[in-house]
């Protein structure tokens, strides 16, 4: 069984129940309205990030359903990221920052986590000004307020 | 005209680009959870708004460690305090020193303790010399209306003083008891009679508990009998770690220190033992999850001699024997296993048929039968 999902500029994309059913959202709408053929449109997502999103979706079709194990413990999250996926995480930050608002939108959660695993991994490391760089930010402290705020965090310093 | 370093940037962007601004603040939540203190440090300084997104998020995690107790910082302490609300986990380290009675002399007394750290849930605290009474340690138990998660406590002084987590204290745990997931407590100097107990009993939701005592304090480890007239809740237990013991083993014919004679440990016939073992067994056979059933010795810094009347050895005699014949098979359901650890104990599996059982039943289990040498320590 296939549905139609139609992206913010129109185009349809015939895909897989299953494969779209990786999208939380989706899955509650289609067990909304039953069985019905009409298309799914998602005013969120542009084609381009759409296809990206189906391509992620089509590979972790017969992936288990996670739970998420939540833990207490800071040392123990991990930042792993399968090589598919760091792979196809290899894209420019704006199609990163995108695919991540339709994972949010769309409800995908490992697909939402391994975008911000990706963010995560970019400022690991870094200083404040290679991170302003990555990102193409700003400084909009002054030097004073720069100060004071290292001052205050001085304890996270050491490692 | 001049036009500022500011317009210019926009100039240069004509079309509208996605960028990390725009990510809801749920999602940049996610992202820091990635991120460790020293990390976070540095996004709070990258601009205005990516400060306002991740200061929370620095706060949430807090470690401070100091040499000496008496070096805490009070502007650390009020800084802490002014984002108290922000902190989920506290971690307290010093080198030497009470670094529970120093964090709790310099927390200012509130009207309401509960609202100091309306969030916190998680607290790691190590020292190596602690004068801490059970009242000290309730007071900080207090300082958090959330309900407590994690609990790590690693007490390395030699000496009898130590962190005092007594029966008060652990009135106030049980009353978390259900949302307790980590009880870790490390202590040269024991832990308080019966606490052990209490946990397995009520905190349900337990995933690790470990709490290695010195041999000669009154807690620390599990009293085999106390064990089978318990009904132990917390069946999802990952990680149990706690020695068992008053078994009797008239199986130990070997000799003890200098003294050659055969030792009977805890007066019993083997048949008493191999019921009392069994039981003990089907208790643990319970826990289906554990991964790590550490039944051994673990103090690496100064390891004890165990006291049998007035003779000294240097092995655990009153263990379980972890033989078929005093009913290992029991254990057979135990499938997630990765670590035995036995380490110390007077145990007899390193015969064939253990052998061939573990290599059937636990597969992927490490069998950890260190000895440690005593003597290198005790001179």
């Amino acid at each position: 069984m296939t549905v139609i999902l139609v992206s913010s500029d129109n185009q349809d994309f015939k895909v897989d129940k299953e494969v779209a059913e990786r999208s939380i959202l989706i899955k509650n709408m289609l067990e909304d309205v039953g069985e019905s053929d009409s298309p799914i449109p998602l005013p969120n997502v542009t084609s381009a990030v759409l296809t990206k999103v189906i391509e992620y979706c089509e590979h972790h079709r017969n992936d288990p359903v996670q739970v998420p194990e939540e833990t207490d413990d800071p040392r123990k999250r991990s930042n792993d990221i399968e090589e598919w996926d760091m792979k196809f995480m290899q894209v420019d930050q704006e199609m990163l920052f995108e695919i991540i608002l339709a994972a949010n939108y769309l409800d995908i959660k490992p697909l939402l986590d391994v975008g911000c695993k990706t963010v995560a991994n970019i400022i690991k490391g870094k200083t404040p000004e290679e991170i302003r760089k990555a990102f193409n930010i700003v400084n909009d402290f002054t030097p004073e307020e720069e100060a004071q705020i290292k001052k205050e965090n001085e304890w996270a310093e050491d490692r | 005209m001049p036009y500022s370093s500011r317009a210019d940037t926009i100039f240069k962007c004509p079309a509208y680009v996605t960028s990390f601004n725009d990510l809801p603040p749920e999602v940049h939540g996610m992202v820091a959870s990635h991120l460790d203190s020293y990390d976070l440090s540095h996004c709070v300084l990258v601009s205005k708004s990516w400060r306002a997104s991740f200061h929370r998020y620095l706060w949430r995690h807090v470690v401070i460690m100091v040499d000496e107790s008496d070096d805490f910082d009070p502007k650390l302490l009020k800084l802490l305090k002014a984002n108290r609300e922000h902190v989920h986990s506290l971690t307290l380290s010093a080198g030497y020193g009470d670094v529970l009675h120093s964090f709790m002399e310099l927390m200012p007394p509130s009207s309401n303790p509960h609202l100091v750290f309306p969030n916190l849930y998680s607290a790691e605290i190590s020292c190596e010399f602690g004068e801490s009474t059970d009242q000290t340690m309730v007071q900080f138990l207090e300082l958090t209306g959330a309900k407590w998660k994690r609990l790590v406590l690693n007490d390395t002084s030699e000496s009898r003083y130590g962190i005092d987590f007594g029966p008060q204290s652990m009135k106030v745990l049980a009353r978390h008891a259900e949302f307790l997931k980590v009880f870790r407590w490390s202590s040269e100097t024991g832990s308080s009679d019966g606490l052990v107990e209490q946990l397995l009993c009520s905190a349900s939701n337990l995933r690790e508990l470990s709490v290695v005592g010195h041999y000669r304090s009154s807690g620390g480890w599990l009293d085999a009998r106390k064990i089978v007239e318990m009904e132990w809740v917390c069946l999802d237990l990952e990680v149990f770690q706690c020695r068992i013991r008053n078994i009797p083993r008239p199986d130990i014919t070997r000799d003890i220190g200098d003294d050659p004679t055969v030792v009977y440990i805890e007066e019993g016939t083997l048949q008493e033992s191999l019921d009392l073992q069994r039981q003990v067994y089907t208790k643990l056979a319970k826990l289906t999850k554990l991964r790590e059933l550490k039944l051994g010795l673990v103090i690496e810094v100064c390891a004890p001699e165990y006291q049998l009347g007035d003779k000294t050895c240097e092995k655990q005699f009153d263990c379980l024997a972890m033989t078929l014949d005093s009913g290992l098979d029991l254990l057979k359901g135990l499938k997630e296993l990765r670590v035995v650890g036995l380490e110390d104990m007077e145990v007899y599996v390193e015969g064939e048929r253990e052998q061939a059982w573990f290599k059937e039943h636990w597969p992927n289990a490490k069998i950890e039968l260190g000895e440690y040498f005593h003597d290198q320590y005790l001179d």
